[in-house]
């Protein structure tokens, strides 16, 4: 609902499990629909939740190039594990939008909104790399010469509860990226989960004076010196676990002075055309629109997402731009680390490795970029 | 939309992206090269010539397409290839004993174009492959680089940026172009399938 605060702008505390559930009971009675992370499909799906019960309690995954696989914890906690499959763009710009309809009344069309009303979202246990991922379809969907209506709306009225990562997925590269493991930006609370022997406790601080409202209402008390550092101590920990990396200095240049380079053929070789990454990321953005209309003579245009990977794509009068594998991957990997930059200002990858994981053939996008970064450097 | 009756409705959103910078040749001569069905979008910038006839130096149209039978605007072309002020050159790919105009692709046409190349503005629109030639053929009559204008084409769902369809590299074909100048899109343009 907000821009960040300044560090110790806004108060610290700790809390136990019950805050947590009183967090979510407060959101819900202030009439927000609170979605998280829920154990759905024998993965970490995101859905609404009414209490600390419906997360992943003493859940933890197991991911890696095409595997993820949900492994009991030892620890009742709530959030000890990384991203699943959806991300949050799932409710920001929702897979499927009816732009309007319009009506026939007697010779007259009559056009109306698609839009239905929508009740506010609590967007709740947002990791770091996926809050970057909604600064960054802020600058494509709020911020550049035409606006989406529809995201400007639902993010105006969002509240975020951010947490941060107490563990590093095989997949995660969000240090690379600049975008992880600790949350720095773009929340209203953000929830740090400590495990000790004693027991689990909640680091909870506030990132805007809507966060620190909430938060003055909620059973806890205010943190000291051990607690910060606690949390410190647990961050440290996630980065050291971080083991795949993306080397991104100078990449815009390299990608884009490689467009013919025999590493595309490769993965093109290897790529299924799946569109599985595209789906997956929480910063593709594209859409097709198609107009459908029916024998009474009403019509519809709606809105779906749509994939850089699919033939239709690229189709134009009688042919497709892109034909071969090696071209599409090349498109998708080229638009998110290189041409992002001069689109809108900032890379397009958020390093959360969900394309990694959720590849059927396991194609790594920090590989790819090594492989041509490596061979250029030797040439 | 042919089939439309009066009284029936059309939408229209737009105008959207950049058009043929018509202002910025003006003081010179205008090369207008166009291929198949790419001579209706030039078809606007050729009228803003002719009714600013004396902002510019010598106008040429070029114009290639398949057969006799594809040649657009037809009558159009006919009156004014009768104009003095105006030089209108057509050629086809191929065509029967009673064509008795040029055949062969339309760069053919631009080494015996009357224009003074390093004062010329060339606006070009048709399939890729034409306009890649047509660029080269310019290029070798010492056209400027940067006065080489022409439009792209790409699948489009929304035309403002959203979709995501049209990019071409880092450009959006949809409000970075249509209309490109050449020197700054020439490097995208002959990759493969970008």
């Amino acid at each position: 609902m907000s821009r960040p605060g300044m560090d110790g702008q806004f108060g610290r505390v700790v809390m136990a499990r019950d805050g947590i559930d009183a967090l979510i009971r407060l959101l819900d009675r202030q009439g927000f629909r609170v979605l998280g992370p829920t154990v759905k499909d024998a993965a970490v799906a995101l859905a609404e939740i009414s209490s600390t019960t419906d997360l992943p309690v003493g859940w933890t995954d197991a991911q890696d190039a095409a595997s993820y696989r949900l492994v009991k914890h030892e620890r009742e906690t709530l959030f000890h594990y990384t991203v699943g499959a959806q991300s949050w763009k799932q409710f920001l710009y929702p897979s499927r939008t009816c732009l309007w309809r319009a009506r026939r009344a007697g010779t007259e069309l009559r056009i109306e909104s698609g839009a239905s009303p929508e009740q506010k979202m609590a967007l709740f246990g947002v990791r770091s790399c996926d809050l970057h991922a909604i600064g960054i379809h802020d600058r494509v969907f709020a911020e550049g010469s035409y606006r989406d209506p529809g995201y400007v709306r639902r993010r105006s009225n969002m509240f975020v509860v951010a947490v941060n990562c107490s563990k590093a997925g095989a997949t995660c590269f969000c240090t690379s990226m600049s975008t992880g493991p600790r949350a720095t930006d773009g929340f209203d609370l953000c929830l740090t989960e400590l495990t000790s022997p004693d027991g689990i406790t909640y680091f909870v601080e506030a990132g805007s004076s809507y966060g620190q409202e909430m938060l003055a209402q909620l059973p806890s008390r205010t943190a000291n010196e051990p607690d910060v550092s606690s949390v410190n101590v647990m961050i440290t920990g996630t980065i050291r676990q971080m083991k795949r990396s993306l080397e991104t200095a100078e990449l815009k240049p390299l990608l884009q002075k490689n467009a013919e380079h025999r590493q595309w053929l490769d993965v093109g070789k290897r790529c299924l055309n799946c569109a599985n990454c595209t789906m997956v990321c929480p910063t593709c953005f594209c859409v097709t629109v198609e107009d459908t209309t029916d024998l009474s003579g009403n019509a519809e245009r709606r809105r779906a997402w749509d994939s850089c990977f699919t033939l239709d794509y690229s189709y134009i009068h009688g042919g497709h731009i892109r034909t071969s594998p090696q071209a599409r991957y090349r498109q998708w990997l080229t638009h998110k680390l290189a041409s992002w930059h001069d689109q809108f200002g900032s890379s397009g990858c958020v390093g959360c490795g969900r394309c990694i994981t959720w590849c059927p053939v396991g194609i790594d996008i920090t590989a790819e970029a090594g492989a041509i970064r490596k061979s250029v450097k030797i040439g | 939309m042919a089939r439309m009756k009066a009284g029936e409705i059309i939408g229209i959103r737009g105008p959207f992206g950049t058009p043929w910078p018509v202002q910025e040749a003006e003081g010179n001569d205008l090369v207008i090269i166009g291929g198949g069905i790419g001579l209706a979008p030039l078809r606007p910038a050729l009228y803003y010539t002719l009714a600013n006839r004396s902002r510019f130096g010598k106008v040429v149209l070029l114009y290639g397409t398949r057969t006799p039978q594809d040649i657009l605007y037809r009558k159009e072309l006919e009156a004014l290839r009768a104009r003095f002020d105006l030089d209108v050159d057509v050629t086809v790919d191929r065509a029967g004993s009673d064509w008795h105009g040029d055949v062969g692709v339309v760069t053919r046409l631009i080494p015996k174009a009357s224009f003074d190349p390093a004062s010329t503005f060339a606006f070009i629109c048709g399939p890729e492959v034409m306009m890649r030639f047509t660029a080269m053929a310019l290029q070798k009559r010492e056209v400027p680089l940067q006065n080489i204008y022409l439009t792209m084409e790409r699948n489009m769902k929304c035309a403002i940026g959203l979709c995501g369809h049209c990019q071409m590299g880092p450009l959006f074909v949809c409000k970075d172009g249509p209309v490109f100048r050449y020197d700054r899109i020439r490097d995208i343009f002959t990759t493969r399938e970008i």
